[in-house]
C-alpha cells in the first residue's frame, strides 16, 4: 500500500512538465457536492463564464475546480493539491470557513488566494484578498434608509451562518445610540423548512419591518410562509433578494444590495445557465476577471511571480466588475458600495446609491 | 510532496479516531455513532485555549480530555440503558446535541464563524509549523494510541469486552458489573477521540462546526466497518483506504461539470460493492 | 389565544409530514429490522420524478404522481433486490447493511444532483397564489391540508392491508419472526420485497408534497429521515399507527419547544426528546 501511494505520488509530481507558454493556473474552492452544492455549482458556472469572454489576452489561463463540500479538512486536501501538484498561481475560495483554512497556508506558500468571505481575518497577510461588500458598508446604508423611512422597530429572521451573522453583529452595533431597537431576533439553522412558529413568535413583537436576513434556499420558503401566515409586514433584506429565482416574491419591497452594475452580469448569467445567479456568483466572476487584468498589466512576458501579482492586486483601483466600482485597501479587502433597491416588475431597480 | 505530507496527516488522524472508536464497537459491540462529538470537543478545547489564553497545546490536550471523559461519562450512563439498534439511534442523539451546543453556543464557540488562528504546538524548540515535522507528531500520537489501544484489547480487561459483545447477560452472571466496563471503555475511547481533536484542530488551524454533524461520526464508522471490526490493524487499513479514495478520484478525468458528483457515485458504490462481497470487512475477523 | 391555535396547527402540519415519512419508514423496518439510510433518498426520487414527468416531459399531474410514485416504489424495490436481500442472504450484520445503505445513498444523491443540479425548486407552479384556509383563526394551506388527509388515508390503507389481508398476516409474520415464518413455506424475501415497494412508493410520494409544500432538493432525505425515524420510535417501531402518533407528538414537541427556546436549537429539541423515550418508555406509545 505505501508503495502505492509513493508511485502515484511519483507520477503525479513528475507530471508537472515544462510547457512553452506556461498557463497562468486559477484553483478554485467551492462546494460542489453536498448540501451546498448548488453554490458550488453558480461559482463554478460564473467563472466559466468569465473564461470564455476572455480574448486577446497575453496569456493563457487554466481554471481547476476542487470541491471541498465546506468542510475543513477537505478545503484542506483540496488546496494541498492544487498548490502542490497543479501548482496554482491563484487561489480562489468560497466561505469564510475555507477562506481560513486557506488564508496561512497561502501565506506561508505564497500563493495569492481571494475569499469570498465576510470574516475579515480571511484577508490578513500579503497574500490573502477578499472580495465581499463588507458588513458596515452594507449596514450603513440600511440603517440611513431606516432612519430616513422613520422605521424604529426591526423585526429580524437569521440565518445560523456566517454571512448573516457577521452583518447582523456589525448591525447591533451599528444600532446603538440610535432609536433604532431589534425588536425581535428569530434564529434558524441552514437547511430549515418549518419557520411557522418563528413567525408566530415574531407576529408578536411589533415589528415595522422584517429583516430577512437568509439565503437561497431558505429565503424563499421563509417568504413563502411569512405570506401564508397572513402577515403583511414590509420584507427587507440585505444581499437575498436578488440572488432568487423567486423575485415576485418581494415585488414592491426596498432592499440593500451591492453595487451598480449587477443587471448586465444577472442577464449574461441567467442566458447561458438558465437559473439565476447564487451567493457569491457574481463576487466570483469579479475576483476572476479582475485577477486576469491584474496578470495582464504586470510588465514583462514571462509568467509573473506570485509575489508581483500580490503587490499588484494591492495597486487596483476603480476596476469594472459587476458589483460595480472595485477597489482593493490596504487590508487587501475590495470594497464594492452598498445601494438601496427595490423589487419593480420582477426586476431590481436602484432607488439610491452610496456616495 | 506536501500534499502527500498533507494526506498522511489526514490519515494518521483518522487511523486514531478508527482505532478509539473500534475499541467501542468492534471489541465491546456498542454501536457508536456519536465518535464526532468528542473528537469536537478536543478541537474546540484546544481552539479556544490556544486562541483566548497563553496556555500551550499539550495543557489543551489535557482540558480537552478531562471535558470529553465528563460529558461521555454521562452520555455512557445514559446510553448504557439501550440496545441494539436504539442504542445507535440514541448516540444519534446525542451527536446532534452536541453539535448544536458547538453550532449554538455563540459566546463560547463563535457558533457559525467558527474559530480561526490556532497556532500549531511549541516545545523544544521544534518548529511545527513545518507539515512534515506535524506528521512526525501525528504519527507519534497514533503509535501512542496504538499501542495503549493493543494493551486494552490484548488484557483482560479486553477479554470482559469481547465477552459482553458475545453474550452481556452470560457474563454478568459471573458476577461482572458490565456496566462498569461499558462505561470505562466508552469514556476512554471518547478519551482518545478528544486528543485526535486537539492535534486536528492545530494542524488546519481553524476550526468550525461543520466538522462535527452526525454524518462525520458516520463516515468513522465506515472506517472500522471498512477495514474490519475488532482488528487495529483494520482501523489502520480503512482509514488509509477511506482518506485515499477520494483524493485518488480527483484525479480521474471526469468531465468537469459533474466531476464531483461522479466522484460521490463512486464512492458509495465502492462502499456498497465492499458490503456485499466482503462484509467483515478488509481483515476483519468478526461481525456482529 | 390566538398565537396558541397557531402553534397547535403549526405542529400539525409538521406533524403530518413527520407521520407521512414515519408510515413508509415503520411499514419496512417492521419486516426487514434494519436502519436504512436510503430510505430518505427514495423520497427525494419521487418528488425529482414527479418534477420529470409533470415539468419537463409535462405530463397531466395525476399522472405524473402516479407515475412518480411507481417509480420511487421500483428503486426502493431495486435496492432490495440488488443490495439488501444478497446481503441478509449472506446474514450480513446490521452495521454492514447501515453501511451499503450509506453508500447507496451518497451514490443516488449524487445521481439526482447530476441529472437536475443541485439548486432547490419548489414544485407548485403559482408561489403566491396557494389557496388559504382559516381554521379557528390560524392558516393552513392547501397543500398542507393534502399532506394531513393522505397521512390519514394511507394510514387507514396500510391498516387494511396488514389486517385484512393474506398478504398482510405475512408481514405481520415477518415482522414477528422471519425465519419461523420462512419455515413454514412462505417466500419471505418476496414478501419483503413488495413491503420496500409499497414504502418506497409512500417516501416517494412524502418526497412529492413536500416538494409542493416547500421544494426540492437533491439532499433532501437525510433530514426527512431522521423525523421520520424519531416519529417511529415514540410511537412504537413497527407500529404504523405509532408511527403516525409519533409524527404528530413531535410536531407538537418541537413547535412548543422553539416557542420557549429559540429557533436554532430544533434539532437538538428533536433529538433530546427520542433520547427522553428511549430511556422511559423504548417501545414508544403504542407498544406495551
Amino acid at each position: 500500500m505505501v508503495v502505492t501511494l509513493i508511485t502515484i505520488g511519483y507520477f503525479l509530481l513528475k507530471g508537472s512538465s515544462d510547457f512553452s507558454v506556461e498557463p497562468i493556473k486559477i484553483g478554485v474552492i467551492a462546494p460542489m457536492t453536498g448540501n451546498t452544492a448548488f453554490l458550488g455549482e453558480g461559482i463554478r458556472d460564473a467563472i466559466l463564464l468569465a473564461k470564455e469572454n476572455l480574448n486577446g489576452t497575453k496569456y493563457k489561463y487554466e481554471v481547476i475546480f476542487e470541491d471541498d463540500q465546506l468542510d475543513s479538512k477537505l478545503t484542506a486536501s483540496a488546496v494541498n493539491k492544487l498548490i502542490s501538484v497543479d501548482k496554482v498561481d491563484v487561489i480562489i475560495t468560497f466561505g469564510s470557513g475555507p477562506g481560513n483554512v486557506v488564508a496561512p497556508i497561502a501565506e506561508q506558500r505564497g500563493v495569492v488566494h481571494f475569499g469570498i468571505a465576510s470574516d475579515p481575518n480571511v484577508a490578513k497577510g500579503n497574500y490573502n484578498f477578499i472580495h465581499w461588500t463588507p458588513p458596515s458598508e452594507e449596514n450603513k446604508v440600511f440603517v440611513a434608509e431606516l432612519q430616513r423611512r422613520g422605521i424604529n422597530k426591526l423585526g429580524v429572521f437569521e440565518s445560523n451562518q456566517q454571512g448573516a451573522a457577521a452583518v447582523i453583529a456589525d448591525l447591533r452595533e451599528r444600532l446603538k445610540g440610535t432609536d433604532i431597537e431589534i425588536v425581535t431576533d428569530q434564529l434558524f439553522n441552514v437547511g430549515e423548512k418549518d419557520f411557522r412558529s418563528i413567525i408566530t413568535k415574531a407576529k408578536n413583537s411589533g415589528a415595522e419591518i422584517y429583516l430577512l436576513m437568509a439565503f437561497s434556499p431558505e429565503l424563499e420558503v421563509l417568504a413563502k410562509q411569512i405570506k401564508e401566515a397572513g402577515v403583511d409586514t414590509p420584507l427587507t433584506s440585505i444581499e437575498g433578494f436578488e440572488l432568487t429565482e423567486q423575485v415576485d416574491l418581494f415585488e414592491g419591497e426596498w432592499y440593500v444590495n451591492a453595487a451598480d452594475a449587477t443587471g448586465d452580469f444577472i442577464s449574461k448569467f441567467s442566458a447561458k445557465t438558465g437559473k439565476s445567479p447564487t451567493l457569491g456568483v457574481a463576487n466570483s466572476y469579479d475576483i476572476f476577471n479582475l485577477v486576469v487584468a491584474t496578470i495582464e498589466k504586470i510588465k514583462g512576458s514571462v509568467k509573473p511571480l506570485s509575489e508581483e501579482i500580490a503587490q499588484e492586486i494591492t495597486r487596483v483601483k476603480n476596476f469594472d466588475g459587476a458589483l460595480g466600482n472595485l477597489s482593493v485597501n490596504e487590508d487587501g479587502l475590495v470594497i464594492s458600495k452598498a445601494a438601496v433597491r427595490m423589487i419593480k416588475d420582477g426586476e431590481p431597480a436602484t432607488i439610491s446609491s452610496a456616495e | 510532496m506536501e500534499y502527500l505530507i498533507h494526506l498522511a496527516i489526514l490519515f494518521a488522524i483518522y487511523a486514531t479516531l478508527g482505532l478509539s472508536l473500534n475499541l467501542v464497537v468492534g471489541y465491546t459491540g456498542l454501536l457508536s455513532v456519536t465518535h464526532a462529538a468528542f473528537y469536537g470537543v478536543g478541537a474546540y478545547a484546544t481552539a479556544i485555549l490556544l486562541t483566548k489564553t497563553g496556555v500551550g497545546f499539550f495543557t489543551s490536550v489535557i482540558f480537552g480530555i478531562v471535558i470529553a471523559i465528563t460529558i461521555s461519562f454521562f452520555i455512557g450512563v445514559v446510553l448504557s440503558k439501550f440496545k441494539g439498534d436504539y442504542y445507535a439511534l440514541g448516540t444519534f442523539g446525542f451527536n446532534t446535541i452536541v453539535f448544536a451546543v458547538f453550532l449554538n453556543w455563540q459566546n463560547l464557540t463563535r457558533g457559525p464563524l467558527g474559530i480561526p488562528g490556532i497556532s500549531r504546538p511549541e516545545f523544544f524548540g521544534i518548529d511545527f509549523t513545518n507539515n512534515f515535522t506535524f506528521l512526525i507528531l501525528s504519527l507519534v500520537f497514533l503509535s501512542l494510541l496504538y499501542f495503549v489501544s493493543r494493551f486494552i484489547a490484548g488484557s483482560s480487561f479486553g477479554r470482559v469486552l469481547k465477552a459482553i459483545r458475545e453474550d452481556e447477560t452470560a457474563i454478568a452472571v459471573f458476577g461482572y458489573h458490565t456496566l462498569y466496563f461499558k462505561l470505562a471503555i466508552f469514556v476512554i475511547s471518547a478519551a482518545m477521540a478528544a486528543v485526535t481533536g486537539s492535534l486536528f484542530a492545530s494542524y488546519i488551524t481553524f476550526i468550525d462546526p461543520s466538522g462535527f454533524r452526525l454524518m462525520e461520526s458516520v463516515f468513522i464508522l465506515a472506517i472500522i466497518v471498512l477495514g474490519g471490526l475488532a482488528n487495529l490493524r483494520g482501523s489502520i487499513l480503512g482509514a488509509f483506504f477511506i482518506i485515499l479514495l477520494p483524493e485518488i478520484l480527483r484525479f480521474v478525468g471526469f468531465p468537469a461539470d459533474i466531476a464531483a458528483q461522479m466522484r460521490q457515485v463512486v464512492y458509495g458504490m465502492i462502499l456498497i460493492l465492499l458490503m456485499l462481497y466482503r462484509p467483515q470487512g478488509l481483515v476483519g475477523e468478526y461481525k456482529l | 389565544m390566538a398565537i396558541f391555535l397557531q402553534l397547535i396547527l403549526n405542529s400539525i402540519i409538521a406533524g403530518s409530514v413527520y407521520a407521512l415519512v414515519a408510515l413508509g419508514f415503520n411499514f419496512i423496518y417492521g419486516a426487514t429490522k434494519f436502519f436504512n439510510l436510503a430510505h430518505g433518498v427514495v423520497a427525494a426520487i419521487g418528488g425529482y420524478a414527479f418534477f420529470y414527468f409533470a415539468r419537463i416531459l409535462g405530463l397531466n399531474i395525476y399522472l405524473a404522481v402516479v407515475l412518480a410514485i411507481i417509480f420511487a416504489g421500483l428503486i426502493g424495490y431495486g435496492l432490495d433486490k440488488l443490495i439488501y436481500l444478497p446481503l441478509r442472504k449472506r446474514k450480513a450484520s446490521n452495521m454492514a447493511l447501515l453501511v451499503a445503505s450509506l453508500g447507496a445513498m451518497t451514490a443516488l444523491q449524487a445521481i439526482i444532483a447530476i441529472l437536475f443540479t443541485s439548486q432547490f425548486r419548489t414544485l407548485s407552479q403559482n408561489i403566491s397564489t396557494q389557496k388559504l384556509f382559516e381554521v379557528f383563526g390560524g392558516v393552513i394551506t392547501q397543500t398542507q391540508l393534502i399532506i394531513l388527509l393522505v397521512t390519514f388515508l394511507i394510514l387507514s390503507a396500510l391498516a387494511l392491508l396488514l389486517y385484512k389481508t393474506h398478504f398482510g398476516r405475512a408481514i405481520r409474520a415477518i415482522s414477528d419472526d422471519e425465519e419461523t415464518t420462512r419455515i413454514i413455506g412462505i417466500n419471505t424475501n418476496k414478501i419483503i420485497g413488495h413491503v420496500f415497494f409499497i414504502g418506497s412508493a409512500i417516501a416517494g410520494l412524502a418526497g412529492i408534497l413536500v416538494g409542493f409544500d416547500t421544494g426540492i432538493e437533491p439532499t433532501m432525505g437525510l433530514n426527512l429521515l431522521l423525523k421520520g425515524v424519531i416519529a417511529s420510535i415514540i410511537g412504537g417501531v413497527g407500529n404504523i399507527c405509532g408511527g403516525v402518533l409519533g409524527g404528530f407528538f413531535l410536531g407538537f414537541v418541537e413547535n412548543f419547544g422553539i416557542w420557549k427556546i429559540s429557533g436554532e436549537w430544533k434539532d437538538a429539541i428533536a433529538f433530546a426528546l427520542l433520547i427522553a423515550f428511549l430511556i422511559f418508555r423504548p417501545r414508544g406509545i403504542m407498544n406495551k
